[in-house]
């Protein structure tokens, strides 16, 4: 268990480290992001009445387009003089290249959205009636089953032709329960609803993020192959 | 060439007759129903198409498992044929619904749960066949192509629930329709149900027959290519 972890860590530190050196994710993602929440505003005015009911979905799908930049750059740097061969060759399973890349990129996302989340108090005067602490937690839960799937497809891809084009089209279909779920969890806690009535929510991300862990871990060394 | 089997012919057969007696039943003896009138008649086709089209995916899932499992070629080939079956169906179950829709419920299209987990079902399988045309002629590919056949099943029954709650909470503007059908339409329902069941097999098998032949031509354009 100690020695999965350290080589878990391995991969986290290995991939955080090129990213802090190459800059090539994060900056874009932020960029996006920030990028989509500005033009959403000229595209809707952002009166304060409609605000809310488009905000919890302007957000997730903000999140998920500029993850899905991040996802696509996760096992490209691998690409080049075969590093993943490299890897594998090394004492490191499948699985813990998995879940390291998957927390790598959990990393990420979650600097796009401690920088994103606050602009949108500025540009839309969002003002939250539920608990700040449960709407983290939401995001949280929501980014986990996100990145999950996100970083199983990228790694299918990554072998096949226009993988860039075809990671979105393989993996909104299947993000289609989480998207939804959090969406629906973040505009309750906005309108300041009671816990009963968004707890099915948080427990449906919470199933989709424990089956989207467990699923992948099974079949994640039938992508790593080398053949 | 090997003549067809005995079993196929004998598919192809009761598949043609099943056909006739369906086509009979459902425009001929079954009454109109009193409040739908003649629409009501693509239930007929709707129902059965959407049973044929989850059972393929079913076939897709278990065949990737077996294919992952057992690496036999012919697994493969069962997945990629069944998928395609199935889109196909699916398509017909979304074209028949919003005809069937608009007459009797006086719209296209309602973000029903079923409604919307068949569409996302599409999408998913969709996708499925893309990943296997992009991953054409290598190996490697025919398993990413499996544990996509797998994964995306198993997204489908936490697609239903997510999406049926979301309509729950949300006001439900139609109630699905409880009646329970007579035992005429309910017969006729269920030899259109055998009858599409059948055509689901003599499709899976024409198209696998295809999909053999395409690889075959394949190998020996590659075996010729390095002979020459």
């Amino acid at each position: 268990m100690g020695r999965a972890l350290a080589l878990i860590t391995t991969i986290i530190k290995k991939d955080l480290v090129s990213e802090l050196r190459a800059k090539e994710s994060v900056v874009t993602m932020v960029t996006f992001s920030v990028l989509i929440l500005v033009l959403f505003s000229m595209a809707f005015e952002p009166s304060r009445e409609t605000v809310r009911e488009i905000l919890p979905g302007l957000i997730w799908m903000s999140l998920i387009f500029s993850g899905i930049l991040g996802l696509n750059r996760t096992y490209a740097r691998e690409r080049f003089n075969d590093c993943l061969i490299g890897i594998l060759s090394s004492p490191i399973a499948p699985y813990h290249i998995y879940i390291g890349k998957a927390a790598s990129s959990l990393v990420q996302l979650f600097i796009v959205e401690i920088i994103t989340f606050p602009l949108y108090f500025v540009f839309y005067d969002l003002e939250i009636d539920g608990s700040l602490g449960i709407l983290l937690l939401t995001m949280l839960l929501g980014s986990v089953g996100f990145i999950l799937v996100g970083t199983f497809l990228a790694a299918l891809t990554s072998s096949l032709r226009s993988k860039e084009a075809l990671l979105p089209v393989i993996l909104f279909p299947l993000l289609v329960p989480v998207l939804l779920a959090s969406i629906e969890a973040t505009s309750a806690i906005f309108a300041g609803l009671t816990l009963n009535q968004y707890l099915p929510w948080l427990k449906l991300i919470l199933v989709y993020d424990l089956v989207f862990l467990v699923v992948p871990l099974l079949l994640f060394d039938y992508l790593m192959e080398v053949d | 060439m090997k003549h067809t089997s005995l079993l196929k012919r004998v598919l192809l057969a009761s598949t043609f007759v099943s056909m006739l007696v369906s086509l009979y039943l459902v425009f001929v003896w079954v009454p109109v129903e009193r409040q739908m009138g003649p629409v009501q008649k693509i239930f007929y086709f709707h129902v059965p198409s959407a049973w044929v089209a989850f059972f393929a995916f079913f076939v897709v899932f278990a065949a990737s498992l077996m294919f992952l499992k057992t690496r036999l070629e012919l697994y493969d080939i069962i997945a990629g044929c069944s998928a395609q079956v199935g889109v196909v169906f699916t398509a017909i179950v979304l074209i028949t619904g919003p005809i069937w829709g608009r007459a009797s419920w006086g719209t296209w299209w309602t973000w029903d749960p079923r409604l919307t987990t068949t569409l996302i079902l599409w999408f998913i399988y969709l996708a499925y066949l893309i990943i296997r045309n992009s991953a054409k002629g290598h190996v490697r590919n025919l398993r990413l192509a499996a544990v996509f056949g797998i994964i995306g099943f198993i997204d489908v029954p936490i697609v239903f629930m997510a999406v049926r709650w979301w309509r729950t909470i949300h006001p439900v503007v139609f109630e699905a329709n409880n009646i329970g059908l007579p035992p005429s339409m309910l017969t006729t329902l269920m030899v259109c149900l055998l009858t599409f069941t059948l055509l689901y097999f003599v499709l899976l098998l024409k198209s696998m027959k295809i999909e053999q032949v395409e690889r075959k031509l394949q190998n020996l354009i590659s075996e010729a290519l390095k002979a020459y």
